[in-house]
C-alpha cells in the first residue's frame, strides 16, 4: 500500500475489499420458513382466539358445575350429620 | 412496489421481497458489524420488523429498498450502541474477506492491506460507512444511494469525495503503526 496513494488506487482497493458475501443457504432458507411461521402466528387469525375463548368457557362451566356438585355433597353429608344427632339426642331424652 | 402493498396480506408476495432483498441486507449488515453471526441475527430482526410494519408502508417518495435499509440502519446503530457497553472482538472479520479473495496468488499481501482498510472504513462515522457500503458492496448509484440515506445526488457525491479524503489519511496513518509495531 503506498504511502501517498491516489484516489482511482483507493478506489481499487475499496472495491478489492468491499466485496458482496453470499449468506449460508440453510439460514436463508430457515429464516424464509419462520418468517411465514411468524405471519401464521400473528394474532391476526380470528379463529384461533375464538377456539381458545370457547375452549376457557368450557373448562369454566365444567370447573362450576364440579364445585356446585362438591357444595350439595358436603350439605348433604352435613344434613345427615345433624340429623342423627337430633335423633341421637332424642333417644336419650326419652330414655331418661 | 405494487408488491409491496399486497405483502402485508399476501405471504408470497412477501417471500418475494425476502428474495429479492434478503442478500442485499445481508451484505449490508455483514459489513457493518464484522461478523456472520450477528449478521444472520439482525438480517432476521430487520425481516420480522418489515413483516410487522409492511402492511402500513405507503411509497411517499422512499421506495421500498430504501425502506428495508433504514430498519437496517436502525438496528445496527442499536447493536452498536449496545456493543459499546459491552465490547467483544469480532474474530471473523477478515476470514470472509479471504475467503472470496480474486486473486489467492496474492492473499497474503491482500489480507493485510484489506485489513488496514477495512479498520479504517470501520472506524468512519455511520453515514459514511453506509454510503462505502452502498456504492461498493452493493454496487449502487450516487442517486439511488441518496434514496436510500435520505439526501440529494450532490449531497451524497460531496460526502463520497469527503470520505475517500479521511480514508486516504486514516489508512497511511494506520499503515504506519502497523509497520512501526
Amino acid at each position: 500500500m503506498a504511502k501517498g496513494f491516489s484516489k482511482k488506487e483507493l478506489e481499487k482497493m475499496l472495491t478489492d475489499t468491499l466485496i458482496p458475501v453470499e449468506p449460508n443457504q440453510d439460514y436463508l432458507s430457515r429464516l424464509q420458513a419462520r418468517l411465514v411461521t411468524y405471519r401464521g402466528r400473528s394474532p391476526v387469525n380470528g379463529w384461533m382466539i375464538v377456539a381458545i375463548l370457547a375452549t376457557a368457557a368450557l373448562i369454566a362451566i365444567s370447573a362450576l358445575g364440579l364445585v356446585m356438585r362438591i357444595l350439595v355433597a358436603l350439605g348433604g353429608f352435613v344434613g345427615i350429620l345433624l340429623n342423627r344427632r337430633r335423633s341421637r339426642s332424642r333417644v336419650d331424652m326419652l330414655t331418661t | 412496489m405494487a408488491l409491496a402493498k399486497i405483502a402485508g396480506t399476501d405471504s408470497e408476495a412477501f417471500g418475494e421481497l425476502y428474495d429479492r432483498h434478503v442478500r442485499r441486507i445481508y451484505n449490508y449488515i455483514y459489513y457493518r458489524t464484522g461478523n456472520h453471526h450477528d449478521a444472520e441475527d439482525l438480517t432476521a430482526r430487520v425481516f420480522q420488523r418489515a413483516l410487522r410494519h409492511v402492511g402500513s408502508f405507503e411509497d411517499k417518495g422512499v421506495p421500498f429498498t430504501a425502506w428495508l435499509y433504514r430498519i437496517a440502519h436502525n438496528l445496527v446503530a442499536n447493536w452498536h450502541r449496545d456493543r459499546s457497553r459491552r465490547p467483544v472482538v469480532p474474530l471473523d472479520q477478515h476470514v470472509a474477506v479471504s475467503e472470496i479473495a480474486v486473486h489467492p496468488e496474492v492473499e497474503a499481501i491482500a489480507h493485510e492491506e484489506q485489513g488496514i482498510l477495512l479498520e479504517a472504513v470501520r472506524k468512519l462515522p455511520d453515514d459514511r460507512q453506509q454510503l462505502l457500503i452502498l456504492k461498493f458492496v452493493e454496487r449502487m448509484s450516487n442517486a439511488q444511494i441518496g434514496e436510500v440515506m435520505g439526501r440529494t445526488e450532490g449531497a451524497i457525491k460531496s460526502l463520497y469525495h469527503r470520505t475517500l479524503n479521511t480514508l486516504r489519511v486514516d489508512v497511511s496513518e494506520l499503515e504506519k503503526k502497523s509497520k512501526g509495531s
